[in-house]
């Protein structure tokens, strides 16, 4: 029953998506208002659909009905409630349906935010575009990926339940979602795109439209990321975060193109320069979406992330193929007309610095894509199976990830169009000074190697060019408008959010730059055996083996095992690494256990339970830093969360009255309402525009 | 002005001598350290995604013994690697240094080369576009305008 | 043709190719296996026996040598002991061919463990300990069963990954046997 039920919330998602195209392509070419209008509301019926898709995919998860394959495959008995409603997406099948829902409510917002706006065709574009991605995963759950496919034969009396590690770590509830969150939302400025291409309004118009998609999405796909570093740290115990995994990489992949695309569209909002360039960025996005699900869903790649059905493979392919031909044939169409006016003034100029920042995000996702399919060129050529891991990785992403660093401390600081060199040379000074005590700090202090070194002066670079910025135009406010520190410092960030939420982000990466730079730097491990009450010595941490216990559950046996750390005399607790089975599963799942510091995180994993004398082999490594990768990855959620607030007018207006009154330049080149204002107004040739519009 | 100039390179000098002094001093490798950079070379035979340097299986922990005995024995790095390319070709982590690895090595050196060429010739191009010319129109509205004020 | 369609052109034509290459490996089994080893000069390796002699490779020149990969507390290898007693009864009296089980990953506790196990297994081939397992990082072995079957020449002629199959492997080492 609950499978008719599903199947049919599925074939409702099919036919709208396929009523919505037909009736917004009838509605465009008649130029008939009213079919627009009818054709909008099927989002609402996708959403439906997605949420009663998702509902009773739920209740026969939650009921384990066993009639329905794929919670007999992916849901025990034993099973804990969070795992048995995240079971929903510890599987291909349900993972399309995770994607569809998400599809689904972005659509549904997308549709909403334009209400007024439902006769305009860059609108209804869009959303036959989305339409079409839609009628894509639907259709994928209909045919090849049917979550609803029941049991042929016997029903099981009790079922597998989730992989192991999709068991064992409340994690599993929010990397995924998040991550998906992110890959889908890319759709919403994807279909604006191809929309703005096909009804020839390439200007800034869709890049405004979808500005706070791409935020949105791009924050989700962030955090997500973050989150899987997180869970592999906290649940893998391998003592790592990140080990260039394919689907590591495809998460890493389009995460770098919209990168490039948040800021360069910023390079097309001032100057209507890069538009080809933007439009190819989010069709590159969105199809390293579907390449990224491909590679990892297919069967064509080994990881550990990959579901072993390889059904949908070729339709994912496919539809990779229909994304590129329709964009790049697009573009090659409409050639002629998107040729932008553009000119730049000087090559010391914030965009300059962008086009530089634009092609080091594009080498980086290049490296990426080729490290990632190199094997299968060589398997394809040479019929020699090959990986390719870390080394490779991150000795071809070092110096591009060093590039980019610097130009995050760069291009925050030059103005746009032109800087003269006492300009950049005043606000370059305390940055400059930052990086070089940093530096030699480093140098005294720590065995870091070159990159290691540079790592650190470049984020010092970058923090106090930030904090430097935010200092003048915090003085500037204070001294114009007599203001305590903190209502001037409520207020700057409260005229400007896009600006400062932009330098928290950077802030944030920041601080992910020097966890990455320590913690691969001087990272301490090794695997001792241990008999009870005898302790080892780690980076003058002392580690004591106190005893060993086993619970039992439905679930998973777990055998823990307490070791009491010690730094010097201090007690620092009782940590307890342990190794779970699984019925079923004959490799047991070690879940580590950390102790996380501020400098450095020490982390136990139980390598083999005690043997006949009674000891253990646990691994102990002390990781420089890793929490500010955490703490990064919530700055750099701060930071777009604050980009996403509207910018209040009145209180930019207020400020560029007392620019005004403090004998500041006004400023003729007014930008967009939420442009990316150059908080230090400054006698520049051109006078680079001084924030809100006059 | 001179003032601010000398503060400026007394920065710059600071940022030299630390690169210098980092690039100059010899390495003080840790041979523990050395074994588990070259771990990471191999990927561990019996799991998915994880380098020997990462695995706790059998087959990792024997590779990495083995390791560490052959740089007590004094092997160089490219000796220990050499053999485990020669004995585990398909645990490889790094593309090889020649033949087909060279694409991988290769392609997106050349590719960045490539666009920043690209780019350079599009910063020229841009360049040389002309600013905005006043036309004699706009200089009569300037005119009138300063007259009114 | 404008620059952009220049540009788009080329970018396509890349795009083909990477949607070329993943369609072929679309077929593919990445699980499936082969080793670079086979149609190379067997490893040489000198081993003490769990009797106390030297097996020596090399002394088994012009001999089909097999050589297996095994441990006690490895379930599939277990399962497989009954197909090597089969075949290293079978060639009791043939002096042209060999099989000699190597202890895979023995450490001193494991070692003694196997060295316990074979004779419940009736394992009365040649069985030989591997210190600091030399040879089977020398052989590249991966996991456990690995069966190498070496011809006259001393060079690597088959690899077989996981349980032998016993009746396929007595026809290969006859073949051998008889070139």
């Amino acid at each position: 029953m609950r499978a008719q039920l599903g199947s049919f919330t599925i074939m409702v998602g099919v036919t709208a998506s396929l009523l919505g195209i037909v009736v917004l392509g009838r509605g465009i070419a008649k130029d008939d208002e009213r079919l627009l209008r009818l054709g909008r509301r099927f989002t609402a019926v996708i959403l439906a659909a997605g949420i009663g898709g998702f509902v009773v995919m739920e209740w026969a998860l939650f009921a384990h009905d066993y009639s329905i394959t794929y919670v007999a495959n992916n849901v025990a008995r034993a099973t804990p409630g969070l795992f048995t409603f995240t079971a929903l997406w510890s599987a291909l099948e349900g993972s399309i349906m995770l994607w569809g829902l998400i599809l689904a409510i972005y659509m549904a917002g997308t549709s909403y935010a334009f209400r007024a706006r439902v006769a305009d065709p860059l609108v209804a574009w869009a959303t036959i575009v989305q339409y079409v991605v839609a009628l894509f995963f639907f259709g994928l759950m209909a045919t090849v990926a049917n979550p609803f496919a029941t049991v042929s034969g016997l029903q099981v009396l009790d079922g597998r339940g989730p992989n192991p590690l999709l068991q064992d770590h409340p994690l599993v509830a929010f990397h995924p979602p998040f991550l998906y969150a992110g890959y889908v939302g890319m759709t919403i400025p994807f279909s604006f795109a191809i929309a703005a291409l096909v009804t020839g309004r390439f200007g800034e118009g869709w890049l405004a439209d979808t500005r706070r998609a791409s935020l949105i999405a791009w924050g989700f796909l962030t955090v997500g990321i973050i989150l899987g570093a997180w869970w592999s740290y906290e649940v893998l115990g391998w003592g790592g975060y990140w080990s260039w995994d394919p689907v590591e990489n495809a998460s890493l992949l389009p995460w770098l193109t919209a990168t490039a695309f948040l800021h360069s569209v910023m390079v097309q909002e001032r100057r209507g320069m890069l538009r080809v360039w933007n439009l190819s960025l989010i069709i590159a996005t969105f199809s390293l979406t579907i390449l990224g699900t491909f590679l990892t869903r297919s069967g064509v790649i080994t990881s550990v992330h990959a579901f072993s059905e390889s059904k949908i493979g070729p339709a994912l392919l496919a539809f990779f193929g229909l994304v590129i031909v329709t964009g790049l044939g697009l573009i090659a169409w409409r050639g002629d007309r998107l040729h932008a006016p553009g000119r730049i003034d000087a090559v010391l100029s914030r965009e300059s610095a962008f086009f530089a920042n634009n092609l080091l995000f594009a080498g980086f996702a290049f490296v990426i894509l080729t490290g990632t399919v190199f094997p299968l060129l060589v398997e394809a050529l040479q019929n020699k199976q090959i990986s390719v891991g870390s080394p490779y990785f991150e000795r071809m992403t070092t110096p591009l990830g060093l590039a980019l660093l610097f130009m995050m401390s760069v291009a925050p600081i030059l103005p746009w169009r032109a800087v003269s060199g006492e300009v950049l040379r005043d606000r370059l000074l305390l940055p400059l000074y930052a990086a070089g005590l940093v530096m030699l700090g480093a140098v005294v202090l720590s065995s870091a190697d070159v990159a290691g070194v540079l790592a650190y002066g470049l984020a010092a670079f970058c923090a106090a060019g930030i904090f430097r910025n935010f200092g003048v135009a915090v003085r500037a406010r204070r001294s114009a408008l007599h203001e305590p520190v903190a209502r001037a410092v409520a207020g700057t960030v409260r005229g400007n959010p896009r600006r400062w939420g932009g330098l928290v982000v950077h802030l944030g990466v920041v601080m992910i730059a020097v966890a990455l730079a320590a913690s691969q730097g001087s990272a301490t491990r090794r695997s001792v055996q241990l008999a009870k009450g005898e302790s080892a010595v780690v980076a003058g941490n002392r580690i004591t083996y106190l005893g060993s216990s086993v619970t039992q559950t439905a679930q998973k046996a777990t055998l823990r095992s307490r070791f009491a750390i010690h730094d010097g005399s201090d007690s620092l607790g009782v940590y307890a690494p342990a190794i779970s089975t699984y019925p079923n599963v004959t490799q047991g799942i070690a879940t580590p256990s950390v102790h996380v510091g501020l400098a450095r995180d020490i982390y136990l994993a139980l390598v083999a339970a005690p043997d006949d004398t009674g000891r253990v082999t646990v691994q102990i490594l002390v990781n420089p830093m890793v929490m500010w990768l955490w703490v990064g990855g919530a700055m750099m959620a701060l930071g777009t969360v604050l980009c996403l607030v509207p910018q209040r007018r009145s209180a930019s207006l207020g400020l560029s009255a007392a620019h005004r009154a403090a004998g500041g330049p006004p400023s003729p080149d007014a930008g967009p309402p939420d442009g990316d204002a150059d908080p230090e107004p400054e006698p520049d040739p051109e006078p680079a525009s001084s924030g809100a519009p006059a | 002005m001179r003032s601010k100039r000398f503060a400026a390179l007394g920065g710059a000098l600071l940022v030299v001598l630390a690169i210098v002094v980092v690039a100059l001093r010899p390495s003080h490798e840790t041979a523990e350290a050395r074994a588990q950079r070259l771990e990471r070379h191999i990927a561990c035979p019996v799991c998915v995604g994880e380098s020997v340097a990462e695995s706790n299986s059998d087959a990792s922990l024997i590779i990495r013994s083995d390791i560490e005995a052959r740089i007590r024995r004094g092997q160089s790095d490219s000796e220990i690697l050499g053999y485990y390319a020669k004995h585990y070709p398909k645990q490889q982590l790094n593309p090889s240094d020649g033949g087909i690895g060279l694409v991988a090595w290769g392609l997106p050196v050349v590719a960045v080369v490539l666009a920043v060429a690209g780019l350079g010739v599009a910063m020229v191009r841009w360049k040389r576009v002309p600013r905005m010319v006043a036309t004699t129109d706009d200089e009569v509205l300037v005119q009138r305008a300063r007259r009114r004020a | 043709m404008t620059r952009i369609r220049w540009v788009t052109t080329i970018v396509f034509t890349i795009v083909i190719a990477l949607g070329v290459l993943l369609a072929v490996n679309l077929g593919g089994d990445p699980t499936k296996t082969s080793n670079d080893l086979v149609g190379k000069p067997a490893p040489t390796f000198s081993l003490t026996a769990f009797d106390g002699s030297k097996i020596d490779l090399a002394s088994l020149q012009g001999r089909v040598v097999m050589v297996n990969f095994w441990n006690e507390w490895c379930a599939p290898c277990i399962e497989e002991t009954p197909s090597l007693v089969a075949l290293a009864n079978a060639h009791k009296t043939d002096s042209g061919f060999t099989l000699v089980g190597i202890v895979h990953l023995g450490r001193s506790q494991s070692d003694a463990r196997a060295y316990a196990a074979a004779p419940s297994h009736k394992m009365q081939f040649p069985l030989a300990f591997d210190p600091g397992s030399h040879t089977s990082l020398d052989y590249g072995v991966t996991g456990q069963p690995e069966t190498f079957l070496i011809d006259k020449a001393g060079v690597v002629s088959q690899w077989i990954s996981g349980p032998i199959d016993a009746q396929r492997m007595e026809r290969d080492i006859e073949r051998l046997e008889a070139t």
